[in-house]
């Protein structure tokens, strides 16, 4: 057996560990990256099918697939409402859009028609304590009622602001809650710290030990959902016609 | 560094091998006796669901690191043991999480928020340093799952006191009735806050102190 304490078997061990190990988790992130890719596109389809009511807990994967093909379609617009051609909803990663400028970014938005009801989804991301938060938010046709809000977060702190994905009672506040005031101001929806709040219908209760989170809920809705008025006005236009 | 005893024949179960298992329960905990792996304990205390999925994910990673070190105890160079050690763990670790996130991504979900947790958690690396560096692999193992163990009877002890008084639930499970909260009671705001999980480790720790004397340091 080698000397262990030499100069040269410290440094020899030391640079061949660390390219063993750099080979082996590069390796293993590599060969379970399309397993890890599709398993994310299928999440996401998820996510944005509990918005619009599906309880999709009790689906198998296929069903889904399916059924988002068959009733969700999508579009990817920009701050100005245009719509960009080129894109495709599902490839773009808000995360990484995020970085960009307001002006710079691509919004994915999903459509879901059902019979005569139309359910416009917005894919939102926010800051929260230790990183990234997002939602996907399902709009009624009115472009100001909310229909349904469901979060994800990287590293928020599980019983505290992780709670913003698990509890369904703050999910659930969301539902019926208006972004726009009478005049038609945008206000977006209030996260209240405390308890014993009034509730009115631009605001909810936020989660008790989760301030920060809470404040990123609330910013997160206010900046980025209203990158999609310009697009949204536009089709409230083109509703106005066709009446 | 501890030294190593000369190699023995063990049966596989034998009473010493069981200590192992049955010491980090109550006499050698590494919480309360340890004083190892506080953070994590105070910050994923707040519910039951959360403080189990964190002890059985320590449970793993103590026991596997401690497995992978102790086979490669001997030719690790002295004046890099710790960082060796780091990567063992926090490659143990991306490992789990990167094959969660293939085969059982709803699970890797839940667990994502504490990889973070358990790479940092002393008792990974405390018990890597304490036993792993000087003994064989199956007693290395064992002692990774008793000390995994001791720490998620901890946990989820803790975790069952701050759920049910600070969100009158268990398990998620409402067991406060709303007719409670009408007479007049309310949830313990203050149990929500690591500042309770470190009041209630502290009634553990003199809990098992009286119970057992021995485990009063001399000072």
């Amino acid at each position: 057996m080698p000397n262990t304490n030499t100069n040269g078997y410290t440094i020899g061990f030391a640079i061949g560990m660390t390219v063993l190990v750099a080979v082996l988790l590069a390796g293993v992130a590599t060969a379970l990256k399309p397993m890890q890719d599709k398993n994310q596109l299928l999440d996401a389809k998820k996510k944005i099918l509990t918005t619009v009511g599906y309880n999709t807990e009790t689906m198998k994967n296929k069903e889904v697939e399916a059924t988002f093909n068959e009733k969700i379609t999508s579009t990817v617009v920009n701050y100005k409402g245009e719509e960009l051609e080129k894109e495709d909803a599902l490839k773009i990663d808000v995360i990484k859009e995020a970085k960009l400028k307001a002006e710079d970014r691509r919004l994915p938005l999903f459509v879901y028609k059902e019979g005569g009801k139309i359910l416009y989804i917005a894919s939102l991301k926010g800051s929260g304590l230790w990183d990234w938060i997002s939602s996907y938010v399902a709009i009624q046709s009115d472009f100001n009622t909310i229909e349904s809000i469901v979060f994800d977060h990287k590293a928020e702190t599980p019983g505290l602001g992780a709670e913003i994905k698990e509890r369904k009672s703050f999910k659930e506040q969301f539902a019926g809650k208006k972004l726009y005031d009478e005049s038609g101001n945008w206000v977006s929806i209030t996260v209240k710290k405390g308890e014993g709040n009034l509730l009115n219908e631009h605001t909810v209760d936020g989660i008790t030990g989760a301030t920060m989170t809470s404040v990123g809920v609330e910013d997160m809705l206010k900046s980025n959902l209203k990158l999609y008025e310009a697009y949204f006005d536009k089709l409230k236009n083109l509703q106005k016609e066709k009446i | 560094m501890a030294v190593e005893t000369a190699p023995v024949k063990e049966p596989l179960l034998s009473k010493k091998n069981r200590r192992l298992l049955s010491d980090p329960l109550d006499s050698n905990n590494p919480i309360t006796i340890q004083v190892l792996g506080i953070c994590s304990a105070l910050a994923v205390t707040t519910q039951v669901k959360p403080a189990f999925v964190m002890a059985l994910s320590v449970i793993f990673v103590t026991a596997m690191s401690n497995l992978a070190t102790s086979l490669v105890r001997n030719y690790i160079p002295n004046r890099i043991r710790m960082i060796v050690q780091l990567v063992i763990i926090a490659t143990l670790v991306i490992l789990v999480d990167q094959f969660l996130k293939a085969f059982v991504y709803d699970i890797s979900q839940q667990l994502s928020v504490f990889v973070g947790l358990i790479i940092t958690n002393c008792i990974v690396m405390g018990r890597l340093e304490a036993f792993a560096m000087a003994n064989r692999p199956w007693p290395a193992l064992l002692d990774g799952i008793g000390n995994g163990l001791g720490y998620g009877a901890i946990l989820v002890v803790v975790a069952i006191f701050r759920e049910f008084f600070g969100s009158g639930s268990l398990v998620g499970f409402k067991l406060i009735p709303e007719a409670a909260y009408k007479a007049g009671y309310f949830n313990n705001g203050v149990m929500l806050t690591p500042a309770a999980a470190m009041f209630l480790i502290g009634v553990i720790i003199w809990l098992q102190r009286t119970r057992n004397k021995e485990l009063v340091d001399a000072s």
